[in-house]
Order: C-alpha cells, then structure tokens, then sequence
C-alpha cells in the first residue's frame, strides 16, 4: 500500500510532527526536557502502542466477528424470510381452499335449505288439500244424511198423516150406514135386471 | 541525531511506533479517523496532537513548514521521517 497516498501529503507530516512532539515535545510531556529516562520513555510509548495495536486488533476482530454476525443474521433473515414466503405461500392456497370449502358448504347449505323449504311447502299444500278433500266429504256427507234425515222424516209425516186422515174419516162416517163393499149372500145384481124386458 | 531519537532508531522504537501509526491509518482507511483512534487510546498521542495544532497555528497555519521547522529545531531530518512513514 502506498502510505503516502493514505495519508496525503500533508496527513503524513502532521503524523510526523506528532512524532516528533511525542519526541521532543514541551514542558510537561516527560519525554523531551524533562528526560523521564529513556527506559520509562520505551515503557510507556511501546505500551501505549502495544494497547493501541491490540485495541485495533481487537476491533478489526470485532469488526469481523460483527460482519460475520451481520451476515448470519442477515442470512437467517432471509432463510427466515425465505420459508415464511414459502409458508406465506401455502397459507394462502389453504386460505383459498378453505374459502372455496366455505362457499362449496354454503351452497349446499342453501340448497339443503331450498329443499327444505319446498317439502315443507309440499306439506302444507298436501295437508291443506287433504283438509279440503276431508271437509268436502264432510259437507257431501252431511248433506246425505240430512237428506236421509229429510226423507226420514218426510215418511213420517207422510204416515202420520195418513193416519190423521183415517182417524179423520172414521171420525166423520162414525154411525153412518155404509154400503157394504162386500157381500156375504149373492142376492144379483143389483139393480135387477130382468131377463127379456 | 537526537541521541534520544538515535535510541529509539536503534532499538527500533522509531520504527514500531510509525509503523502503529500506519497500521492504524491502514486499519482505519482514513487518516483523521486513525489519529482520533489513536488520541483515544493514548494520552502521550493526544498531548503530542495538541501540542502540534499549537505550534501549526503559531508557525501560520501550514503543516509542512511547521512540520520541517520543527524537525530543524530538534536535529532530525524531515525527510528520514518522510521515508520511513512511506516504507
């Protein structure tokens, strides 16, 4: 890699002249003026680098493990998302099937019903029919009796009429002579009727 | 040279500690994210960054000029550090 053109031009001279102050820099940083001691210089810049080394590393590692993560979940999701579309897929061919169900029973519910409906219909006609049929017999037969009645009583009042006249008549001929209708002696005839006149 | 900076040449503290700069800009893949990594983690770093805005600004604003005359003051040359940050 070309560290110049990561840098920049200038991007690698403040990094130097950072180097530099960590170096030599001012009153106060320990390394320079004052002199800490070379030891204590190597110490403390060699672990703050070996620290910044193994955060960096352990943030490549992270990075790694983090896009690794992102990639397995990422392919979970989508083998998730895959079988939930496929799933998606059969649900609505059972939706539609059990909504094709649903009209299919409906439809015959309603032709059960129909039918229902027309012997129930069927019924009531026959029934009225029959209540008619029953009543016109009743009414026929009401009416034979009544004539038989009328008949019967008519004979009566035939007979007990004629009975009245006879009892009428005897009553009125009562001690009246009446010419006999029948002859116990054969006197002729009557008037006589005399031979050769 | 700075018998200072001659140790470090020599024990090759120099070279690791450019080297975690440039590991870190690698890393990084940016230079100002790299620098603020590394001020994060540590404060000889941070210290060393103030120090240098400081002398940047008194020195007019210009990073190589206060950059090489800085190298100047202490006895290093520019240029050495330019080549090695490069290799």
């Amino acid at each position: 890699m070309n560290e110049n053109s990561l840098f920049g031009g200038s991007g690698l001279m403040i990094f130097g002249l950072i180097l530099l102050f960590m170096i030599f820099g001012g009153g106060g940083f320990g390394y320079g003026a004052n002199g800490g001691g070379v030891a204590a210089l190597n110490a403390d810049m060699q672990r703050g680098f070996d620290t910044q080394n193994l955060n960096a590393q352990t943030s490549a590692i992270l990075s790694a493990v983090n896009a690794g993560t992102a990639q397995s979940v990422a392919a979970t999701n989508q083998s998730f998302h895959d079988s939930l579309m496929a799933n998606q897929g059969l649900y609505n061919e059972i939706s539609r099937d059990i909504a094709t169900l649903g009209i299919g029973q409906a439809n015959l519910l309603a032709k059960q019903n129909e039918c229902c409906c027309a012997t129930k219909e069927l019924i009531m006609q026959s029934n009225y029919d029959g209540a008619m049929r029953d009543a016109a017999t009743n009414a026929n037969f009401t009416a034979q009796i009544q004539g038989v009645k009328d008949m019967i009583a008519q004979n009566k009042i035939e007979a007990l009429q004629a009975q009245v006249n006879k009892l009428q008549l005897q009553q009125a001929t009562a001690g009246v002579l009446r010419f006999p209708n029948t002859w116990s002696y054969d006197a002729g005839q009557f008037p006589p009727v005399f031979a050769g006149v | 040279m700075n018998p200072m900076l001659q140790f470090l040449n020599q024990k090759g503290n120099l070279a690791a500690l450019i080297n975690s700069f440039t590991s870190t800009v690698k890393m990084a893949n940016n230079p100002a994210i790299a620098l603020q990594t590394l001020m994060d983690n540590n404060p000889e770093v941070k210290k060393a960054v103030e120090q240098a805005e400081k002398y940047i600004q008194e020195n007019g604003g210009d990073v190589e000029t206060a950059f090489r005359k800085y190298a100047d003051q202490n006895g290093v040359s520019a240029e050495n550090i330019i080549q090695m940050f490069k290799k």
